[in-house]
């Protein structure tokens, strides 16, 4: 039961964290959220406070995420010789405030989308409303409407993703 | 309308969990089966613990519990009339000893046997004739008979004559 109660509360925010960590490297993100959750196992204990817990868990994400890259490195050590520099660095950089990089990765992808995609996402995320009346109103069904924002969430997390690959590392 | 995407709803729909689909689930089976293996070999060593404590314990208590050795006590003025008589014994002084050992050389006294030897050589006879022969018992009654080509017997004409010449 406190295990689910973890991943619940955990288990997304690990992985976009890891996601920042690895600059949009979901390969590597998985891998490192493997080793990190196994990790949390192994060495979990009772912590004073969620800050605190959340700062233990980005610690052992980060060193899980260095390990993975050092072992990948045995094996690609040729071809990632000038990325794995990189992703170590942005593992050293990254903070607890993860989740406020990718805000503000989405803020600008969103404001490159389309001026009607960029309708939708404030209907459904920011105006809070409900499917069926977004539907309503745009004179569609809500499956058109659920496959439409599924397309734009696609969109929005390449689009994320890949400016976290290519943002300057700090 | 708020434009700012501090929605935690747009946050964990676009960065959903990661590929494939049942990876959450695959990942939280592994985490289970990890936490109950950890919880296994905890328990297993406390129980390790307890039965190694117990067994301490047992060795103490059976070390505690053994039979002392019986030290016999002094015999006292009241005991019993004794049914066996007590013979003490001790070693000779050095002068009381005789002691046996080889005699030396100038010591041995040796018996001589009076026997005296005598000594025969071969060859010292000669062979004598029928006429010497005769000649030699001409004191007596004998005759010389011929038995073969090579054989002859002297018979004396009295038999206690013969018992001289043996």
């Amino acid at each position: 039961m406190a295990w689910r109660t973890f991943y619940d509360a955990y288990f997304n925010r690990l992985w976009r964290y890891l996601l920042v960590v690895a600059a949009g490297n979901e390969d590597a993100a998985r891998e490192a959220l493997q080793a990190a959750l196994v990790r949390v196992t192994r060495h979990i204990k009772i912590f004073p406070g969620e800050e605190i817990f959340w700062s233990w868990l980005t610690v052992l994400a980060r060193s899980a995420f260095a390990d993975e890259t050092r072992k990948s490195r045995r094996y690609f050590s040729f071809l990632a010789r000038f990325t794995i520099h990189t992703e170590i660095e942005a593992a050293a950089h990254a903070g607890p405030d993860a989740d406020e990089q990718l805000r503000v990765l989405l803020e600008r992808t969103i404001a490159s989308l389309p001026p009607d995609e960029q309708k939708l996402v404030g209907q459904k995320y920011f105006d809070r409303r409900s499917v069926r009346e977004i539907a309503g109103e745009m004179q569609t069904t809500e499956k058109a409407v659920e496959s439409k924002l599924s397309r734009i969430r696609r969109k929005l997390k390449d689009a994320a993703l890949a400016e976290l690959k290519n943002e300057p590392q700090t | 309308m708020n434009r700012k995407p501090d929605n935690e709803e747009l946050l964990a729909d676009v960065f959903a969990e990661p590929a494939p689909a049942d990876f959450r689930a695959a990942m939280f089976g592994e985490t289970l089966r990890l936490v109950r293996r950890r919880r296994r070999w905890r328990q297993t060593r406390q129980i390790a613990g307890i039965f190694f404590v117990l067994g301490l314990l047992l060795i103490f208590v059976r070390q505690k519990n053994l039979p002392r050795p019986v030290v016999s006590a002094p015999p006292s003025a009241t005991a019993a009339p004794k049914s066996y008589e007590l013979v003490r014994t001790r070693p000779l002084p050095a002068g009381a000893i005789v002691t046996t050992g080889p005699l030396r050389g100038g010591q041995f006294i040796a018996s001589i046997a009076g026997i005296e030897i005598v000594q025969t050589t071969p060859g010292n006879f000669r062979i004598i004739n029928d006429a010497e022969l005769l000649a030699l018992v001409a004191q007596k009654p004998a005759i010389l008979i011929r038995t073969g080509p090579h054989s002859e017997e002297l018979v004396f004409a009295n038999p206690e004559d013969q018992k001289s010449f043996r």
